[in-house]
């Protein structure tokens, strides 16, 4: 806890000085800040990144800025001169609010925005602007922002709005499966993304093995990802960065949201808090295809389970008028039983407690303690030796983070993080009258602080700068058991059979509680900056350097519930990424288009892959089955919207390429696919996505999805051969060949009348049989022949669901 | 778990470039607790090409030999009626004893060893009629063993499943966890009702053989990879697909490698009527 300590003291150090400046800077002449809140009218939620921007004298000068953005948490600061002022706010998915005012000195104003109306929101929703990349004002990029109101008009598999699988539909974010919510940004794995819910990360964001995503769409109102130039608030994964944010709920007045498809029900009620000091939200959704099986008169059919539920809660609490309590909470659990042999339960409890406060109208400050909790259990039963597996990884993280406004389009951002990890790989407990001994894999321990810096600020009307740095570390800590391997250390190669040996353990070291097992740090540095060439386009070049200290244990094409996540230490060494990107980013006719075109390079250190044969299930030296090595990455990005007129919507196109070269151990070792470089397993060459939004009458609006990729790689075979009855294939080169082209339409017919809505949506409209994978067996018509067979997920899929308001 | 069994398939044809023509090594030491003097055999054949439906071309003319550690020498004969079949006569194994390949094919000396590991005995093999299950395959009787795991020491098992002298294997997905076996999680313990071919049936009358096979470390995990890259593959949950390489090495040409894997072991069998139902 020493590093606690640590954190806490610079901070206050540097609060110190912060809060005692103010004061001084409140000449009487000088400039005064005005800052505050930018809520919803309708329901008191905050609304996130508006744009508050002010004409008063000073900002007729062309080199002005009288311009600000609310943070994430609604929060703005303007500085301005004394004097009378017409302020501007503006947002996606409210009407522009106008308001004058006087300054005589700093202030404290909130703005509430009226949302536009729920009947017009069919051809409002690509009104919004959802991609803050394209904002040619920001000095952000690569970043994208979802709207829900817009999620959900997007056709969905089976009806269930899912804002992962529509981040996919944005250039630079691929599905790995269409079977998974597991995502790759910019050529990245899937365990490469921190998913944060309300600040508290998400170890598996998947339902039903990854079909749905634990996101309900009722209860998060933003989605934000970051594929590069992240900021330095934000560490630990080497690709992306996915915020979400749970509602705040209705502040007003009680209301209740309920939906009813063929897989799930849903249901929300949110409302404000007695005495108006504050509003919440409970949300929680069910599937029920279990229901069903249980009707059936099928003895082995009506014992099966399968299902999940969610439940997601949020409490906030006003403290004064710049100050808000807040408590959040998701729990989300699957089950599954297969008559009386299997069993299967998975699921997330993450909680966050935050305290957000606003002082002298300059500086926002924040701390946050937030917990996460994933695990699962399976149980192998009715054959002689039943047993019941059981994993978990939890965390607990402690941040602050500081905001401090020193003008407009000049704040400086720090603070720090102190987060402790605790995985328990695997235990294995008898059941019933079964010979199988209890197995403990031993815990990993780890604690991670961090502390980070950055400056954003607008250098003349042209030119905006964030630079920064996150100084990150990583503590491996006792309890725990690290074994020294003979010779080479935990992997070696046996040149004469071609292949990797396990090492042989020759000693072992016990490391007490607490006792420092392995300490790893580094130095992350961000920065980038905007050049603006026009009032309405902009280059823009960022630097990001990311480092991860988690690996998650996963040698299957989508990640799996059973999964997982294993600590660097002393054979593991932390991935390290390190990533360019250029843009241009513009709007035209009065921002109705926008059009915006980044390439990035990437390239990545000790990234891992698993030897052939590699063995992970209760392995409690994954050392002796892992190599490490390195990756690049590198594409080109285009995305073209069309946010007004009758038809709406966005193409994105990429152009990419994601390799990893896993080289041997030594010079004399081949390590994978004999060192050199392969194209790593979410390589799409190219993939387009086009989404589009007509509305057909006043009741109706037509949703449509198209995409068309590139197929993902695979390894096909060289010749076959019969081993003990059974025909087996040798392969060639490890992901040298393709998958053939994906296609699909989607569409939706979405029915708005009053508070009611029907969708109706036909997810791959023309049947298209898409290859996931090819594999090959033994052909059951000739058990001497080979036959290659590829799996596809989804034909045509119909869905039907209606939602209302009360 | 059957998550492979989710989605469609399809068979396809496909096109690919052929490999090289590799040596492959069907070879068991056997010590059999019911008949330890029984004939020994090792099968040689070669890779083929991928779309071939026709049975694997035998390797013959190779000069097959087995040397045990103790300096004994034994000479393999190709068989007059199975081309690709070598014989010998009158190679008792000993347990604990480790035994050596080696085979001279055209023009090239393949190698290979493995130590002869004792197994537990089966202590009965009978049989349970079970109804057709969703998870569990059709009506039918089932074969169940009960054997005592060897306290003590690390165990790995095979089980080979003959009907009326026909070998059965079963490659469906999830049933290769139960044909080996790795004693880690029951090591000493007594299992009862074990059955490793849970979805094989076996009808009344038939002669059911089963037989449990030592397996070493390393011939566990070779049949954990033949396993994985045979069976259930596909969904999206498999494996990535690599090359399964056995124990045996290429001692004139290393690139040239041979496939298959050389084993020697202690088998206990037991043989039992399918009972009237």
């Amino acid at each position: 806890m020493r590093c606690v300590g640590v954190i806490l003291t610079v901070l206050l150090a540097l609060g110190g000085g912060l809060f005692g400046s103010p004061r001084s800077l409140l000449a009487q002449d000088g400039p005064v800040r005005l800052s505050g809140y930018v809520r919803s009218e309708a329901n008191g939620e905050v609304v996130r990144y508006a744009t508050i921007s002010a004409d008063g004298p000073e900002c007729r000068v062309p080199s002005a800025n009288c311009r600000a953005t609310s943070n994430q948490d609604g929060f703005y600061v303007l500085t301005l001169s004394r004097g009378l002022h017409t302020i501007r706010v503006r947002a996606l998915g409210y009407a522009a609010r106008v308001d004058t005012l006087v300054l005589e000195g700093s202030a404290s104003r909130d703005f509430r925005l009226a949302a536009l109306p729920f009947e017009l929101e069919e051809v409002r929703v690509s009104g919004t602007r959802d991609s803050s990349d394209v904002d040619p004002g920001s000095p952000e990029m690569s970043t994208a922002r979802l709207d829900l109101k817009t999620v959900r008009f997007v056709p969905v598999v089976l009806g269930e709005v899912d804002p992962i699988r529509t981040l996919t539909l944005l250039p630079g974010v691929t599905t790995v499966s269409d079977f998974s919510t597991g995502f790759s940004v910019r050529g990245g794995t899937t365990d490469q993304n921190l998913i944060l819910l309300d600040e508290s990360t998400i170890y598996n964001p998947a339902h039903v093995f990854g079909f749905f995503s634990v996101f309900n769409g009722d209860a998060i109102d933003d989605v934000k990802l970051y594929k590069g130039a992240i900021p330095a608030r934000y560490g630990g994964r080497l690709s992306s960065v996915l915020d979400v944010r749970q509602r705040e709920g209705n502040a007003k007045q009680f209301e209740g949201n309920g939906s009813v498809g063929l897989l799930s029900s849903r249901l929300s009620v949110e409302g404000p808090l007695p005495n108006q000091v504050g509003s919440y939200l409970v949300a929680g959704r069910r599937t029920y295809a279990d229901l069903f099986l249980k009707l059936s008169s099928n003895p082995d059919l009506n014992q099966n389970v399968a299902y999940f539920y969610d439940l997601n809660a949020k409490g906030n609490v006003r403290l004064g008028t710049s100050g808000t309590l807040m408590a959040s909470g998701y729990f989300g659990r699957d089950r599954f039983k297969v008559a009386d042999q299997f069993a299967a339960s998975w699921g997330n409890v993450a909680g966050t407690l935050r305290w957000n406060q606003a002082f002298g109208n300059r500086l926002f400050s924040k701390a946050v303690l937030a917990v996460s909790d994933y695990d699962y259990g399976l149980e192998f039963l009715g054959f002689g030796r039943d047993l019941r597996w059981t994993s978990r990884i939890g965390s607990a993280d402690f941040k602050i983070n500081e905001t401090y406004h020193i003008g407009n389009g000049n704040l400086i951002e720090f603070g720090g993080e102190l987060t402790s990890f605790d995985v328990k790989p695997g235990s294995i407990r008898p059941v019933g009258n079964s010979p199988v001994l209890p197995i403990d894999l031993q815990q990993r321990f780890g604690i991670a602080p961090a502390l980070h810096l950055s400056h954003e600020i607008e250098l003349g009307p042209n030119v905006s700068l964030r630079y920064g740095a996150r100084l990150a570390g990583f503590r491996r800590t006792g309890r725990g058991t690290i074994y020294r391997y003979a010779g080479a250390g935990p992997l070696a190669y046996d040149p004469a059979l071609g292949r990797y040996q396990r090492g042989r353990v020759i000693d072992s070291t016990v490391y007490r509680d607490g006792e420092s097992i392995a300490s790893f740090s580094g130095l992350e540095p961000r920065a980038s900056i905007r050049v603006g060439l026009s009032r309405t386009a902009s280059l823009k070049a960022s630097y990001t350097r990311t480092r991860q200290y988690l690996h998650l244990v996963s040698n299957t094409s989508s990640p799996t519930p059973v999964d997982i996540w294993e600590p660097v230490g002393p054979y593991l060494k932390p991935q390290v990424a390190d990533q360019v990107a250029l843009g241009y980013a513009s709007t035209w006719a009065g921002e109705a288009y926008e059009f915006s075109v980044e390439g990035y390079f990437k390239r990545l250190r000790n990234v891992t892959d698993f030897i052939d044969g590699a063995d992970l299930a209760l392995n409690d030296r994954l050392e002796t089955e892992m190599l490490q090595g390195d990756g690049r990455a590198y594409g080109l990005e285009f995305y073209a919207r069309k946010r007004t007129g009758h038809l709406t919507g966005w193409l994105s196109y990429t152009l990419s390429r994601s390799e990893r070269r896993l080289r041997g151990l030594t010079a004399d070792d081949p390590g994978i696919n004999g060192g050199r470089y392969y194209a790593s397993p979410f390589d799409k060459t190219h993939d387009v996505s086009a989404v589009g939004f007509l509305p057909l009458n006043r009741k109706w609006t037509l949703g449509g999805t198209f995409v068309l990729a590139t197929g993902l790689p695979v390894t096909y075979p060289e010749s076959r051969y019969q081993y003990n009855g059974l025909v087996v294939v040798e392969y060639g080169p490890r992901n040298a060949s393709r998958l053939p082209i994906y296609h699909r339409l989607d569409l939706t017919f979405t029915r708005t009348s009053g508070s009611k809505q029907w969708q109706f949506g036909l997810y791959n409209l023309y049947n298209r049989f898409n290859a996931q994978s090819i594999s090959f067996r033994q052909a059951e018509s000739n058990p001497l022949q080979v036959e290659a067979v590829q799996t596809s997920i989804f034909g045509i899929v119909p869905s039907v669901s209606f939602s209302f308001r009360f | 778990m059957a998550l492979a069994a989710l989605g469609c398939t399809r068979v396809v044809d496909l096109t690919v470039d052929q490999g090289p023509v590799r040596l492959v090594i069907e070879g068991r030491i056997e010590l059999r607790d019911n008949d330890p003097v029984a004939r020994q055999r090792i099968r040689l054949t070669t890779t083929d090409a991928y779309q071939s439906s026709a049975p694997p071309p035998a390797a013959r003319g190779a000069v097959v030999r087995v040397a045990d550690d103790a300096g004994r020498s034994f000479a393999f004969t190709e068989s007059a009626t199975e081309p690709g079949v070598y014989v010998r006569d009158g190679l008792v194994p000993v347990i604990g004893a480790r035994y050596t390949l080696t085979i001279d094919f055209d023009g090239e000396r393949y190698e290979g060893s493995h130590q002869l590991n004792a197994v537990a005995p089966i202590d009965s093999l009978y049989f349970i009629y079970r109804e057709k299950g969703l998870a569990q395959g059709d009506s039918g009787f089932r074969a169940l063993i009960d054997y005592a795991d060897p306290a003590g020491t690390k165990n790995y098992y095979l089980w080979e499943l003959v009907v009326d002298g026909k070998p059965r294997l079963n490659t469906d997905p999830g049933n290769q966890f139960r044909i080996i076996s790795d004693d880690r999680f029951y090591d000493g313990g007594r299992v009862i009702g074990y059955q490793p071919y849970d979805e094989e049936v076996v009808n009344p009358g038939e002669q059911v053989t089963i037989r449990q096979v030592a397996l070493s470390e390393g011939g566990f995990r070779y049949y954990t990879a033949l396993f994985e890259q045979t069976t259930g593959g596909g969904g999206p949950f498999s494996t990535p697909p690599a090359s399964v390489r056995g124990n045996m090495s290429n001692r004139t040409n290393q690139a040239h490698y041979p496939l298959g894997y050389f084993f020697s072991a202690q088998v206990s069998e037991r043989t039992a009527p399918v009972p009237p139902r």
